[in-house]
């Protein structure tokens, strides 16, 4: 049996497109609820670092107030951390950071419950507090023994940078990134009869919200069922995130027996969650006359927060991307789990890749400079080639690296902006521009291994309709669209065939997060593999009722034919349900081949690399410091593209989310460690004004060697690192207002920018 | 009372809430969900609705509002327009269709809000050429944000919508203007008489545009039942060009001082361009942004240097005050209890003056200043510097002279090392503290440099 006129490879708008547009689509807080739903707040901690008493009777007394629920008050475990112990849902005796929640009251409205909130009494008795990294290295206040951190070594670095030509040492910075997912953090708790508990989260994890529940309430798994049609923007922040709304809802629902929503203020969302890891990269370099490097010492310190959360992860991937695309023939790179008193650092699109890479960036940058070479120049004499090994012992296969930069600098004219800026230099002396052109290879895969699998739950109805259920959330990505196409696909059906449901726990079970750009590949392979054991027994029924064989029949436009013969999808699933033919199946997946030894650092934890790159050109001010971009030209591989359209808006908001960490996005704290940056006020994401009047990308679609979902390539995360080529044009610019780029660090702020400028006069 | 219309009801409603209700409670408490919150701040744009209102020439006008921070009362004689009402017959709207059409949403959240600016750009008149297209599309997002696409698709479902138009959605400025002035008619706006009257004995505060008010009401949820409301005062927000200047009334919303002054003062239009957004500055008015006198508000500097005057009123009394002399401390002005701005008289600057502001901020676009100052200058026929006025924002606890180094411009050639020598006086004028939008080191260099930019701009000039 085969297919004819499938659906993937074209563009279909987002499933929920005309949802959206209208307003229909409904978030958390759109979600009717019974009559008698209470609505929740928390109180959270102003102190970075203490032990502390409440008096939580002035809550009770609030007006509107039901229930108030602290650490005392959970019947199960007062634990949410995804991995390793360290996340109460309340804080019991010691807050750890300014924002830590520590009780939360259900009234009948949402500003009672926020007035009353307001009128808890905690007094504080002060500790000493960790506020910043550079104070965590000097006392070695690290989550881990310093024995135990995530080293890895290939050859003898130390010893090939002595014999280098040329050695150099350099540093970066960047700062902590807010997710400002539009629709803030959210969830609604339903008890259900015999005290099974119904949540709606907006989380990127529905299963971890589930066990935690569970183990908040002290009840089984199959006692919770969590929900989620889609979410307003996850990036990560929802993967672990999500759980103190969660389950605090969840809590005092089961106390007081009716729905409670709890739905986070924005300020209170900015105190309560962990942020993107701000890094503090070091690098020492050895290289040859071409800027080749032979050996890189690289320390990557990590600021955690005060917990474990996922930081190990986190730590492990930017230590394995700290080469990006380059070959490292001797490297020793080390992790250094920094905690603090700060909220638990946490997943972030890249999840630690962005600055491992934005260290390999700089250390190319000042190589060229050091050198006085093009810089592209350099990055080319670096790249990792077929056949290499990355430094953690990965062979690279053919990767597409020097092709696509040589294409985009082609057809983007690398050589003429870089003639262009130099004009420009000459002629302005306040204004300075720069050009860059850089790479982006990124690992596909969670580097936990168990993590790389997914189900799917398909079923076919007697009318020919199709109910898809897979273990992704939706979060923007396109995840239900692409899947859809994938299972319209198998089936010749058009898409409106298919009808995505809610992600829901009790459909497909233990489902990873919707992370590490894995959404299509995995849960898409899923629901493939489940498409595809229904096409066989439905070709089977029909190859039985016309006595024909089944690989002959053709499912095409709703249709299946076999020579002259056809009848129509929806009478195909009739037959086969008459003949007693299930008509449901369950997917499942696993990635093939990867592997990794966390102890020794060895392996091959991807199962391929998604590559891509970005020449960006930009302007600085030296009056002020401002800078803006003038022209971002992109290339970047989706392999087969199951949507064209989808993978665009990645790539494309990935670019923006990056420039907005890289430039503007600035979290800024008080000398007592609590934010001074706490909503869209002070924290400035990028508007429309700072993306380039020349944005243009184009997708590389060569199909995917590794065997993955119809030959495409993950699209999530890989594009948000196009951004450094952004920050690597700053740096150029300032070089050639004899600015000292070497000390410029992220976000590049005008203020930061300014900082490495030449006073004028 | 506040006495609306609702997208395509075809009866007005009334409702009678508290100052602190805002239209987005009131909205989604009705089930009318569409209309998100993202941050109850009037940052993000999620909760941006339209409404259609006379303005002060009493033509229908539509414009995008933040209704996260608009108090119930702003509602009095406007047709309000969500994202549930643009639908029409089951069919979508062509700014609907051009955001589908252009895959302008992924995770969607945002994505009323700017379904919403998108309609109120169509209906303002759009971008008239491809030329200026980039520009206005890009201004009329400005006041939302997206996280998830990097706004070049919303960016083309703006330019595709501003070639299709609107159509014939039941929104036309005919069906407008017979609804305006139904509810005109049905509930009269107040007279300056009447809320000279109400300011000066009802113990509430004056709220105008309530967009930085408000924020006490959404951020600290502070209690505020009842309120002065000037925003709906149309005679308050007149602006008569005369020949000695602009007569500002205190309603008048920074959308239209922008149209009324930005001709003849382009550098003050390119400033507007990064005050607040689109929003914010069809809701903000020019009273509202001294009175709150706010050390970081973009408009007193500028108007200080060109040597505006408030006319401030109480019951039938009015007095006149310079605005620099308006300012006391953080936060404190020279208003008597009762007292309000009834106008502000904005001089059109002498024969011969330069006039520059020079906003830094973070970011571009919709972002509080971490300083701004504003020159205006005068040359004298020998070239040499005849008059100097310097002010600036976020230098100081309240928008500030450059008096030291005004005076080392005095009577000094017009060139770059005079104004060098002048920026090194700013040590003497300032003493900037350091916060989220700059350290103090920053504000000092880069406001140094500005004397530098204002010279490199105007020095060759004859």
């Amino acid at each position: 049996m085969k297919t004819k006129n499938a659906a993937a490879g074209k563009s279909p708008p987002h499933d929920s497109a005309v949802l959206h547009a209208t307003g229909e689509a409904r978030y958390i807080d759109d979600i009717p609820l019974p009559a008698n739903a209470l609505h929740a707040a928390i109180g959270i901690s102003q102190c970075a670092h203490a032990e502390f008493k409440t008096n939580l009777a002035p809550v009770r007394a609030s007006p509107g107030v039901v229930a108030v629920a602290a650490a005392a008050d959970i019947p199960g475990k007062n634990e949410i951390a995804p991995v390793r112990p360290g996340d109460p849902l309340f804080a019991e005796k010691t807050v750890h950071y300014a924002g830590q929640c520590i009780f939360a009251v259900a009234a009948a409205d949402e500003k009672s419950a926020r007035r009353a909130a307001q009128k808890a009494k905690i007094t504080y008795r002060e500790k000493p507090a960790v506020l910043t990294m550079e104070d965590a290295l000097r006392k070695k206040s690290f989550l881990i023994p310093e024995k135990d951190f995530f080293r890895l070594r290939r050859g003898d670095a130390k010893k090939e940078i002595t014999r280098a030509p040329h050695r150099l040492r350099g540093e970066v910075r960047c700062g902590a990134q807010e997710h400002f997912y539009l629709e803030g953090q959210a969830a609604a708790a339903l008890p259900q009869e015999g005290g099974d508990m119904l949540i709606y989260s907006s989380t990127q994890h529905p299963a971890e919200i589930q066990k935690l529940a569970a183990d908040v309430l002290g009840i089984a798994m199959h006692n919770v069922v969590v929900q989620t049609r889609r979410i307003g923007g996850g990036f990560g922040g929802k993967e672990t995130q999500a759980a103190l709304a969660a389950c605090a809802a969840a809590v005092l629902a089961q106390k007081t027996g009716r729905a409670v929503k709890l739905r986070l203020p924005r300020a209170e969302d900015f105190a309560v969650t962990g942020k993107r890891h701000p890094f503090l990269g070091k690098y020492l370099a050895g290289f040859d006359k071409n800027g080749k490097i032979l050996g890189a010492q690289i320390t990557l310190a990590a600021d955690c927060g005060m917990s474990a959360d996922l930081s190990h992860a986190i730590i492990r991937r930017a230590v394995l991307h700290a080469h990006n695309a380059y070959y490292y023939p001797a490297a020793d790179i080390t992790g250094i789990p920094c905690k603090t008193n700060k909220a638990s650092n946490t997943a972030f699109r890249g999840f630690g890749g962005p600055q491992g890479m934005l260290l390999a960036e700089k250390m190319i940058t000042d190589i060229a400079r050091f050198l006085g070479r093009d810089a592209l120049a350099v990055r080319r004499a670096n790249f990792i080639a077929d056949g290499q090994r990355t430094p953690y012992g990965q062979i690279v296969h053919k990767p597409p690296l020097a092709d696509i930069a040589g294409a985009l600098a082609r057809n983007a004219s690398y050589a003429a902006k870089k003639k262009a800026a130099e004009k420009f230099n000459k002629e302005n002396k306040t204004r300075k521009r720069g050009v860059a052109l850089t790479p982006v290879k990124f690992g596909i895969s969670f580097t936990t291994k168990f993590l790389n699998q997914a189900g799917a739950l398909l079923q076919i109805y007697r009318d020919g309709t199709v109910a898809l259920n897979h273990g992704g959330t939706e979060m923007g990505q396109g995840l239900f669209i692409k899947i859809a196409q994938i299972a319209a696909s198998v089936f010749g059906v058009p898409l409106d065939c298919i009808r995505c449901q809610p992600t829901n726990t009790a459909r497909v079970p233990n489902a990873s997060a919707t992370a590490a750009s894995s959404g299509a590949d995995l849960n898409g392979m899923a629901a493939q593999n489940a498409a595809m054991q229904l096409r066989a027994r439905i070709a089977a029924t029909a190859a039985r009722h016309w006595k024909c064989a089944a690989d002959t029949i053709v499912f095409s436009e709703g249709t299946l034919r076999c020579g002259k013969r056809a009848m129509s999808f929806a009478q195909a699933a009739d037959i086969a349900h008459r003949a007693r033919v299930s008509l449901s199946a369950a997917g499942f997946y696993r990635t093939p081949k990867i592997h990794f030894d966390e102890k020794t650092a060895r392996g091959s934890p991807f199962y391929y690399f998604a590559c891509g790159a970005a020449l960006v050109c930009c302007e600085i001010n030296l009056h002020t410091g401002e800078h803006r971009l003038l022209s971002a030209d992109i290339l970047h591989e989706t392999g087969s593209s199951i949507n064209p359209a989808m993978d665009l808006g990645q790539i494309e908001g990935g670019f923006a989310q990056g420039w907005g960490w890289l430039s503007c996005e600035e979290i800024c704290r008080n000398e007592k460690g609590a934010l001074t940056t706490t909503g869209p006020a002070t924290y400035k994401i990028p508007t429309a004004g700072d993306m380039p009047p020349h944005f243009r990308v184009r997708l590389w679609k060569k199909p995917n060697a590794a065997k993955t979902v119809l030959r495409s390539k993950a699209v999530g995360e890989p594009p948000l690192m196009l951004a450094l080529a952004g920050w690597c044009a700053l740096a150029d610019a300032i070089h050639s207002a004899n600015g000292d780029a070497k000390n410029l660090n992220a976000p590049a702020t005008p203020e930061q920018v300014l900082s490495t400028l030449p006073e004028l006069n | 009372m506040a006495v609306f219309y609702l997208n395509r009801e075809s009866a007005p409603r009334r409702e009678s809430a508290a100052a602190d209700a805002t239209v987005l409670e009131y909205l989604r408490a009705a089930g009318w969900t569409g209309t998100k919150e993202g941050c109850a701040s009037g940052d993000c744009g999620a909760c941006t609705a339209v409404v259609a209102e006379l303005n002060a020439e009493g033509k229908p006008a539509f414009r995008g509002f933040n209704s996260c921070i608009a108090p119930m009362p702003f509602l009095a004689r406007k047709w309000l327009i969500t994202v549930e009402g643009l639908k029409q017959n089951g069919r979508l709207h062509p700014a609907q269709k051009a955001m589908v059409k252009a895959h302008g949403s992924q995770c969607g959240f945002c994505t009323p809000g700017f379904v919403m600016s998108l309609f109120a750009f169509c209906k303002s008149g759009a971008a008239q050429s491809e030329e200026t297209m980039r520009e206005k599309t890009t201004a009329a997002i400005s006041g939302n944000l997206c996280r998830c696409t990097g706004y070049r698709p919303i960016l083309a479902a703006a330019a595709a919508l501003a070639k299709t138009g609107c159509g014939n959605d039941g929104y036309g400025i005919a069906a407008a203007r017979k609804k305006l002035r139904e509810l005109h008619l049905l509930s009269p706006p107040p007279s300056a008489n009447d809320f000279s009257r109400a300011a000066a004995t009802a113990k509430a505060p004056i709220l105008a545009g309530g967009t930085d008010s408000m924020l006490a009401v959404t951020q600290q949820l502070k209690p505020m039942p009842r309120a002065v409301f000037i925003g709906g005062a149309n005679e308050l927000a007149q602006i008569k060009k005369q020949k000695d200047g602009w007569h500002i009334g205190a309603a008048a919303n920074w959308e239209s001082v922008g149209r009324a002054l930005g001709s003849a003062l382009p550098s003050f239009a390119e400033m507007l361009a990064r005050f607040g957004s689109p929003q914010i500055r069809g809701q903000a008015t020019i009273g509202g942004n001294i009175a709150n006198a706010s050390p970081v508000a973009d408009g007193p500097p500028a108007f200080i240097v060109l040597g505006a005057e408030l006319v401030l009123r109480r019951g039938a009394k009015s007095r006149r005050l310079p605005l620099e002399k308006f300012f006391l401390g953080y936060k404190k002005t020279a208003l008597r209890q009762g007292e309000w701005i009834e106008t502000v008289f904005v001089p059109k600057p002498a024969r011969g003056a330069v006039f520059r502001i020079y906003k830094v901020s973070k970011r571009r676009e919709d972002d509080i200043s971490a300083l701004l100052f504003a020159f205006c200058l005068r040359r004298s026929a020998e070239g040499k510097i005849a008059e100097a006025k310097i002010a600036a924002g976020g230098m100081a606890e309240i928008p500030k002279r450059a008096k030291f180094a005004e005076k080392a411009l005095q009577g000094k050639p017009w060139t770059m090392q005079t104004f060098a020598r002048a920026a090194r006086e700013l040590e003497k004028d300032f003493s900037p503290i350091g916060d989220m939008r700059a350290s103090k080191e920053y504000r000092r260099r880069a406001a140094a440099n500005l004397f530098l930019r204002f010279a490199e701009e105007t020095a060759r000039k004859k």
